[in-house]
């Protein structure tokens, strides 16, 4: 025991006078890392949480580290082998080693806290690598610092970047080779971790000719053969273990061989993963030297962020051919081992395939050492003479390098703007607004604050929506499922690049929540899916399914309706334009914020409707003649075409502003006063048309449409437009039924006082409930719904009631009633049906409501296609009922033809029939193919 | 429970695999280390007397040869004997030794006759006997199929002269490694051994010393009482005994100057051999003083040595049933993928015998026999089968109490590959 103890403390002893030795003969190399590490700490951690924004590929190594840790699991998602995982099991063990999140408030600043302590062990490599290559402490020392003050490095290096840990691996495994004599010992460390560095990210692999050079050339010749073969073996058996992993889960073999099956159930493969990567972006098949290839674009952002890297990679080359005929301050093998390092780094950069800006980091170190014995070989080769003026070279390389960063540090960003601040202010705003089981698509930087840290556990990222079979089915392969999107840089750009269509279907469908981009630096063109930085987020909340069928039956309305520039046409009757229809389509439009459908209709309705010399009123119709050639059909008004136009404009200029609407709508609303608004027996009513003849004046009760003459009032104040709403309810509840509450489709005044039928002047279909009635039931709920006008809600009761009564006895409603409550026709139509549906919507039978619904109304929608269907499908549907639906409540109904898949060799997205079957090619959506630049996948 | 045994296994199997590569590569580790194993450029001049003892038993084919080349050494002749030890009922080879001692005209060579009633009548009483005989202050030992290297005297002068050492292990060497078909692996188990293994040993203290080859201070032997005569393994048994007493080690691994040797001929002779030494070996444990050594380095070293054909014997009989119940029953993923280091293992032994054997082959100027490499390769898992009969073999023999010495027969023909 006695014994045992002396030797301890003679070990001890021993340990501490080699300290002691070693501070003695290192004193000052001790000092300088010390203070490069200060500088490197400074640099890099003061507002290392601010700046740059949170990139998805930061976050997904996050979550992948954190599943690592968590549950062994190598993603969160299904692992796709996309990256080898030894980073972000690093990443994990990390969390793992800092209690996860209790020294940091979040996973992503634990994260980015772990790049900083892994950069700065780079910095220490770097300088023991140039001390030991250049014999020269004072160039030694100016490596390290360009490395730690380049602008590229200070913005990439506190990125969660797999490269900046992929450098860390590299840079040991050289500093393990490049030195005097390499046995087997070293060869088995450095192929460890060279090992380790090929699973952070594979392309570390073109590390590997520098490495055998490396060690061929360091090992004595007695030794070299069993150390190359050591180092061979090392990486080798360690890199095989990911082959294997992925043979074991069965996930190695390609699987392109499996049957068109239409799902998602051909599975995953390593090797078609790296099949699929290698190939990435060489279709274009660029040279480096053409200036759209990857390389030439991502080679001048690296001149323009820091021209320095460039010439030193640049002087590289001189050190390359001089480096033999230096003095003896350079190592000329460890150089060249270097030079080959960043060669091969260099021949896969310029392959032809993607090249993504970070792809420097790992050659950075390097460029920087072996440029720098280039640029100061002029010295070390003695080719200037003299002591004075090698200082003095010496002394102007190095001037130049810190005044260019002395004029871009003070500048760097990096130090300034918070870019995360818009980042966090979203997610916020979803902790604040949403449910916790909300379906939310955002790029990763959200799912790991929201899902993994805050609990939302349908947060997921856009990608994995797009492509993961677990996520689509939990969304019943539906994007109208979707909730809300946190629309980034990232999700905006995978739109872009045609990745992600089932998100962009989700997004196109989606209305503005909220939008951060405070202080943003990005041009934001979102209509366009166009960003360009990351410093902002918007939420979308996706709409729901009426808005949704408001919006694309709007698309599908001008794809067959809209001519020219704005004329909307009935193919159903000749082409036939009227002043309704158009009318019509500008509420629609305004209701769709369609600013160019509105201005484009309201322009051709002004050049071909509004032709009438006394007054601004509209024509009511515009024809075609058996030439083909249109002219005015009826120069005589509609009334309600009239006010739809006036009102369609108030709405047009509340929402953009524009004074000439407000001025035609004030000429129209005029215009309409002076001309169609009648006194009869001292109340003024509405006319159905402008006529001289007091006998020959016509009612459409539909045209009285209460909320619109309210609108007026408002800037209108020489007519009484109040006075008329009172006299128009009055008149409307003296036409309407008094047993059955409906409406006639035409009356004409008795002259009493009263109305009579005007079935004498418009047919016997005037007398019944139809076409034009149903138009009553949704001006009343206009009028309660905005301003809780009782005297709508009475009338409507009284319909509400006839229509539940003939749900419950007859099981339907026909398209038309006489007056006494009796069928007049034996067919059901939509419109009809949302005009009950409209009446009854607040205090119908909940069951017969939803069955009218889901059956008669929505279920004769086509979401595939944007058109309805039914019995009698006519331009009414089209044209007036979607904007019934803005008063129907949303039961998330949805019909069962909007499915589509997914073709994994192409990408490409396949819509299916309600089989399952994929439809005929013409029917297909056209959608770029995703083999284009994707992050970093 | 069966994923523990598993774990454990693997565990094991991975260290073992580890272990052995360290081992066999230690020499590559250091250049320093192998320049300083290889024999000395320049001799000093003759100081110590060595005596060189040749026991045998029914050698008579070859060693009157051998007696003849060990008497021409370059080295003074009143500088080191020759003693040849032998039973007396061994007649044969009594002549046969006579005969070249007298053909030869060697003056310095005796032949002694051992006591015919002592028990048991085998190699290390044959030593002990001649120990009683020497009056040199140094004694190395040869066996009489041994090719000894005409300056492996002034080589070990040399040795002890420039450092301060009691013993010197010389590198022997296997030299027929074309055929059989495991001569290869028996050639190579030499040649990491002598050349790297041993070093390691040196360096931490434990070391089970050679059977031949071997210079001690004669005084040493004495101190520990000499050679021990029941056990099957005496020069590994002894050399426990002397790195107990601290004893101060040397190897020398030269590629001109290792003694030469042959492969057993058949499988039947070599698992013999390799019975009787791995019987040695669990003699050695079952004495128990190896624990005395006075570091728990040192006392590991011995366990995984001595204790290694035990393991081995166990690793043979589990590995079948292992490998079967990974494939009927659902293991961890973790330990399925961990499963694949052994045979990582396996891989990088093999690349490393196929380095070891270019490089002996390249070292002692043979001819390169590409199918050599192929047959290599081939017979590495049948060789290690082998291998681990003669431990299960021992094992057994050992627990029944069978401990008589099973003997290899010598033809000589590693005199006819031999390049010397």
């Amino acid at each position: 025991m006695v014994a045992n103890k002396t030797k301890k403390q003679s070990t001890l002893a021993k340990l501490a006078s080699w300290f002691r030795l070693w501070l003695a003969n290192n004193w000052l190399d001790i000092v300088i890392v010390s203070g490069l590490v200060a500088l490197k700490a400074l640099v890099h951690g003061f507002n290392y949480l601010g700046f740059p924004y949170i990139e998805n590929d930061e976050a997904t190594y996050a979550i992948r580290g954190l599943s690592f840790a968590t549950n062994g699991s190598f993603d969160m998602y299904t692992y796709w082998y996309d990256h080898a995982p030894a980073g972000w099991m690093l990443i994990g063990i990390w969390f793992l080693l800092t209690g996860k999140t209790l020294i940091f408030d979040s996973y992503m600043s634990s994260a980015r806290f772990f790049m900083l302590a892994i950069t700065v062990a780079t910095v220490v490599m770097t300088y023991i690598l140039a001390r030991r290559l250049i014999k020269d402490r004072v160039m030694a020392l100016i490596i390290t610092l360009v490395v730690i003050l380049s602008p590229l490095q200070i913005y990439y290096q506190r990125r969660v970047l797999l490269d900046n840990i992929m450098t860390f691996w590299v840079l040991l495994s050289f500093l393990i080779l490049i030195r005097k004599s390499v046995t087997a010992k070293h060869a088995f460390a450095s192929g460890i971790t060279l090992a380790l560095a090929i699973l952070t990210k594979l392309n570390a692999v073109f590390f590997a000719p520098a490495a055998i050079f490396a060690v061929w050339r360091n090992s004595h010749k007695k030794v070299r053969l069993m150390s190359m073969v050591t180092w061979l073996a090392t990486v080798g058996s360690i890199v095989l273990l990911f082959p294997i992993y992925a043979l074991l889960k069965g996930e190695l073999l390609p699987v392109n061989d499996h049957p068109e099956s239409g799902n998602f159930s051909k599975g995953i493969s390593l090797i078609d993963t790296l099949i699929f990567q290698s190939s990435r972006g060489n279709d274009q098949n660029l040279a480096p030297w053409d200036s759209n290839s990857d390389f030439f674009v991502t080679f001048s952002e690296w001149v323009g962020k820091d021209p320095l890297f460039v010439m030193f990679a640049v002087a590289g080359f001189a050190t390359l051919w001089w480096a033999k005929t230096a003095s003896t301050r350079l190592k000329y093998s460890g150089l060249l081992t270097l030079a080959i390092a960043y060669i091969g780094m260099l021949v896969f950069i310029a392959r032809g395939g993607v090249v993504l800006e970070f792809y420097f980091l790992p050659i950075f170190p390097i460029v920087i050492i072996v440029g720098m014995a280039g640029l100061m070989m002029p010295v070390y080769t003695k080719l200037i003479k003299t002591k004075p003026l090698q200082v003095f070279y010496q002394a102007s390389v190095v001037s130049l390098i810190f005044l260019n960063y002395a004029l871009y540090i003070p500048a760097n960003p990096a130090f300034a703007r918070n870019e995360v601040a818009n980042q966090l202010k979203a997610v916020e705003w979803i902790k604040q607004n949403a449910d916790l089981d909300a379906t939310i698509l955002t790029d990763n930087y959200a799912t790991i604050y929201l899902n993994l840290e805050s609990g939302f556990d349908n947060t997921d990222y856009n990608y994995k929506v797009e492509y993961d079979p677990e996520i689509r089915e939990r969304l019943n392969n539906d994007w109208r499922n979707v909730d809300y999107i946190i629309t980034t840089h990232e999700v905006l750009k995978q739109i872009r690049l045609g990745e992600t269509p089932f998100v962009r279907d989700a997004f196109d469908h989606a209305e503005l929540a909220a939008s951060f981009t405070d202080d943003s630096t990005s041009f934001l063109d979102i209509p366009n899916y166009i960003s360009t930085n990351g410093d902002w987020a918007q939420i979308w909340r996706v709409k729901d399914d009426n808005q949704i069928i408001m919006q694309d039956s709007w698309a599908t309305f001008l794809d067959q309706n809209f001519k020219e520039y704005g004329q909307i046409i009935d193919p159903g009757s000749n082409d036939i334009t009227t002043s309704l229809l158009q009318t019509n389509s500008m509420l629609r439009a305004v209701e769709q914020k369609d600013r160019r459908s509105f201005d484009g209709i309201w322009q051709w309705t002004q050049d071909h409707l509004q032709n009438r010399l006394q007054d601004k009123l509209l024509s009511s119709t515009w024809v075609k003649d058996d030439d083909g050639a249109y002219s005015v059909g009826n120069a005589n008004t509609t009334s309600l075409a009239d006010l739809q136009a006036a009102y369609a404009l108030l709405e047009a200029h509340n929402v953009w502003g524009s004074p000439t609407d407000l001025q035609d709508a004030l000429d129209l609303i005029n215009d309409i006063w002076e001309n169609e608004v009648y006194t009869i027996g001292g109340s003024r009513v509405l006319g159905a048309f402008v006529t001289n003849q007091p006998a020959q004046i016509l009612i459409n009760p539909s045209y009285m449409v209460p909320s619109y003459f309210k609108e007026f009032a408002k800037y209108d104040e020489t007519h009484d437009w109040m006075g008329l709403v009172d006299s128009s309810y009055s008149a409307l509840s003296q036409i309407q039924n008094d047993q059955t509450g409906l409406f006639p489709n035409w009356v004409k005044p008795n002259g009493a006082g009263g109305y009579q039928s005007a079935s004498a002047e418009v047919g016997a279909v005037g007398d019944l409930y139809g076409y034009d009635a149903i138009r009553i039931p949704y001006s009343l709920a206009i009028d309660y719904d905005r301003n809780g006008d009782e005297r709508a809600r009475v009338m409507l009761d009284k319909l509400s009631t006839f229509f539940a009564e003939e749900m419950s006895t007859s099981g339907k409603i026909v398209a038309s009633y006489r007056q006494d409550g009796s069928p007049a026709v034996d067919f059901e139509d939509i419109a009809p049906y949302a005009a009950s549906y409209v009446a009854m919507f607040k205090n119908g039978d909940a069951s017969v409501n939803e069955s009218i619904i889901n059956e008669k109304i929505i279920g004769q929608y086509s979401w595939r296609t944007g058109e309805w269907g039914g019995e009698f499908s006519s331009i009414i549907n089209d044209a007036m009922l979607p904007l019934y639906l803005d008063h129907i409540e949303d039961y998330g109904y949805h019909e069962n033809d909007y499915s589509l898949t997914i073709d994994f060799e192409t990408k490409a997205v396949i819509l299916l029939d309600e089989f399952g079957n994929p439809l005929p090619d013409e029917d297909q959506p056209d959608l770029e193919l995703l083999n284009s630049k994707n992050s970093d996948q | 429970m069966l994923t523990i045994f598993y774990a454990i296994f693997l565990i094991l199997m991975f260290a073992q695999g580890l272990a052995i590569l360290y081992f066999n590569l230690y020499i590559w580790l250091d250049p320093e280390r192998m320049e300083r194993s290889a024999s000395p450029d320049e001799y000093v001049k003759p100081k110590m007397k060595f005596t060189v003892m040749l026991p045998a038993y029914h050698e008579e084919a070859v060693l009157g040869d051998t007696i003849k080349r060990v008497a021409k050494q370059n080295y003074p002749k009143s500088r080191y004997e020759i003693l040849v030890i032998l039973q007396p009922s061994d007649t044969g080879t009594i002549k046969v030794a006579k005969d070249a001692i007298k053909e030869a005209k060697i003056k310095n060579a005796r032949v002694l006759t051992v006591d015919p009633d002592h028990t048991p009548l085998n190699k290390p009483y044959q030593l002990n006997y001649a120990l009683e005989h020497t009056k040199f202050e140094t004694l190395v030992i040869y066996d009489s199929e041994d090719d000894v290297h005409v300056d492996m005297l002034n080589i070990a002068n040399t040795f002890f002269a420039q450092n301060d050492i009691d013993i010197l292990q010389c590198g022997t060497q296997l030299m027929n490694y074309d055929s059989p078909w495991f001569a290869s692996h028996n050639v190579l188990e030499y040649f990491f051994w002598w050349k790297s293994r041993v070093h390691a040993h040196m360096k931490i203290g434990a070391v089970p010393l050679g059977g031949n080859s071997v210079f001690f201070k004669t005084d040493q032997v004495r101190k520990v009482g000499g050679w021990n005569e029941n056990c099957l393994c005496e020069d590994a048994e002894i050399g426990m005994r002397l790195s107990i007493q601290g004893s101060k080690m040397m190897a020398t691994y030269d590629a001109r100057h290792v003694t030469r040797e042959e492969t057993p001929h058949t499988i039947e002779q070599f698992i013999k051999q390799r019975t009787r030494w791995s019987q040695g070996f669990i003699q050695v444990i079952k004495y128990g003083y190896w624990r005395q050594l006075d570091s728990w380095k040192k006392v590991a070293l011995s366990a995984y040595l001595l204790g290694f054909p035990i393991f081995h014997a166990l690793l043979i009989i589990t590995t079948p049933f292992v490998v079967a119940a990974g494939l009927i029953f659902d293991l961890p993923f973790a330990i399925s993928v961990f499963s694949f280091l052994p045979l990582f293992m396996v891989f990088a032994l093999i690349t490393i015998h196929l380095v070891g054997l270019y490089e002996f082959i390249r070292e002692q100027n043979l001819p390169l026999k590409p199918q050599v490499f192929v047959v290599l390769v081939l017979t590495f898992i049948p060789y290690q089968i082998m291998l681990g009969v003669g431990a299960i073999r021992a094992t057994y023999r050992e627990f029944k109490g069978q401990n008589n010495w099973e003997k290899t027969d010598h033809s000589g023909a590693h005199r006819k590959t031999g390049a010397s």
